[in-house]
């Protein structure tokens, strides 16, 4: 069962156009709503005008005009943004320290799987609704 | 007193050769130093950059156990083709540096319209250009024949439009060729980031990048490899460029009578 709050709508924060679109295809495949931003600028934009807030956002780090760190650092100051989940993209081996780094609630490395995507979106699209404000202690990663 | 002044002036001199030995010791291993650090940064680089496709590549084809939909299987079929040959493209990138050190690439002239091949490339790059939002604005007369390498030419515009599409902030993009009877001028102008000063000069380099790395990736080959096949050509490539108003690359190129210049002499200024 999902929660009818985010209504399966999951924000993709990625640079590359061809992975941007990838990731997307296959959740739309899995009847969930992908929202797109090729920046951090891009992604507040759409977050400010989401008419939905969404159950997670996938992250990428770099990526130009603002990077995914800067990103996060952002949205966790806006009280009405803090609350939404980030699960961390990355091709670098230290993912997992980023992601603790940028106090995201999980993270996936790059190349993705299918699989591993589908059980982390469907996680936190399942979960009720996290208040906003400060983040969780022990970050729950994926 | 001379013997001994002489005996003190010789063993002078070995200390003096001793210190220029021991500071050129030091240099060298800085140098190795750098070297390692540097190849342990590409390799990096290089693995982030051969992820990304392949994280496209792997979501579409699991994908294809997922779905039914003839119409949608073939659509992915299609996108994991175009990310194998986006792979190839990364890999034969890595290849030509390999082949540029060792002198290894060979030229293939031949008579063809390189106002075709601008506007050919510029066309490819319609929907990369439009994902960033940046207009391609082509001035370009309607023919320009000459003796050159076409893939290779192909190469340079390539990569001198992916950096415009990628530093440009999404702001118009212009490609002018212009020509008289002996030689071309092929400008690349975008709006964008700019390059500073202090880096104009070293971007032509190997693994060289002018923006931050948590914010563009790349292999930082791109200028390094254009550089290259514009030389191979006896032509020029030169950059002017003003921090956040955006960069215009100048390509100077003759147009017929090409001879191409001997591999390992440019070799050897592609590692300067």
């Amino acid at each position: 069962m999902t929660d009818q709050g985010c209504d399966k709508t999951i924000l993709i924060v990625e640079d590359d156009a061809d992975l941007r679109n990838a990731l997307a295809e296959v959740l739309e495949d899995g009847d969930y709503k992908p929202l797109r931003a090729e920046n951090g600028v891009a992604a507040l934009e759409e977050l400010r005008t989401a008419q939905q807030p969404p159950c997670v956002i996938l992250l990428d780090v770099m990526m130009p005009i603002m990077d995914g760190r800067t990103f996060r650092a952002v949205q966790q100051r806006d009280p009405a943004l803090s609350g939404i989940p980030v699960i961390v993209l990355s091709a670098h081996a230290d993912a997992q320290a980023a992601a603790a780094q940028m106090d995201a609630q999980g993270y996936l490395t790059k190349p993705v799987d299918l699989g591993a995507l589908m059980d982390v979106v469907e996680r936190f699209c399942a979960r009720p609704p996290a208040p906003a404000g400060p983040r969780p202690a022990s970050p729950d990663r994926s | 007193m001379i013997a001994a002044a002489v005996a003190r002036a010789g063993l002078e001199e070995q200390v003096r050769v001793a210190e220029r030995e021991r500071i050129a010791e030091r240099g060298r291993a800085t140098e190795a130093q750098e070297a390692l650090q540097q190849r342990d940064e590409f390799i990096s680089v290089a693995a982030h950059e051969l992820r990304t496709p392949l994280t496209a590549l792997q979501l579409k084809l699991q994908s294809l156990e997922r779905t039914s939909n003839p119409d949608r299987r073939i659509e992915r079929l299609g996108g994991a083709v175009r990310q194998t040959e986006r792979l190839s493209r990364l890999i034969e990138r890595l290849l030509d540096v390999s082949r540029i050190a060792q002198g290894r690439v060979e030229m293939a002239l031949e008579r063809f319209d390189l106002s075709a091949l601008v506007r050919q490339v510029a066309d490819d790059f319609r929907d990369p250009s439009l994902e960033s939002r940046a207009p391609l604005q082509l001035d370009v007369p309607e023919r320009v024949e000459g003796c050159w390498d076409r893939l290779r030419l192909e190469q340079v515009l390539v990569n001198l439009l992916s950096n415009a599409v990628k530093y440009g902030a999404g702001k118009p993009i212009v490609v002018s060729l212009e020509a008289d009877d002996h030689r071309v001028r092929l400008k690349v102008a975008d709006r964008g980031i700019g390059i500073a000063p202090d880096d104009v000069d070293r971007i032509f380099g190997r693994f060289q990048r002018a923006a931050p790395i948590r914010n563009y990736g790349g292999l930082g080959l791109g200028l390094y490899i254009t550089r290259y096949i514009v030389e191979a050509h006896r032509g020029s490539i030169a950059v002017e460029s003003e921090l956040e108003h955006g960069s215009t690359f100048v390509v100077e190129l003759p147009r017929w009578s090409i001879k191409p210049v001997d591999e390992h002499e440019t070799a050897a200024r592609a590692q300067a």
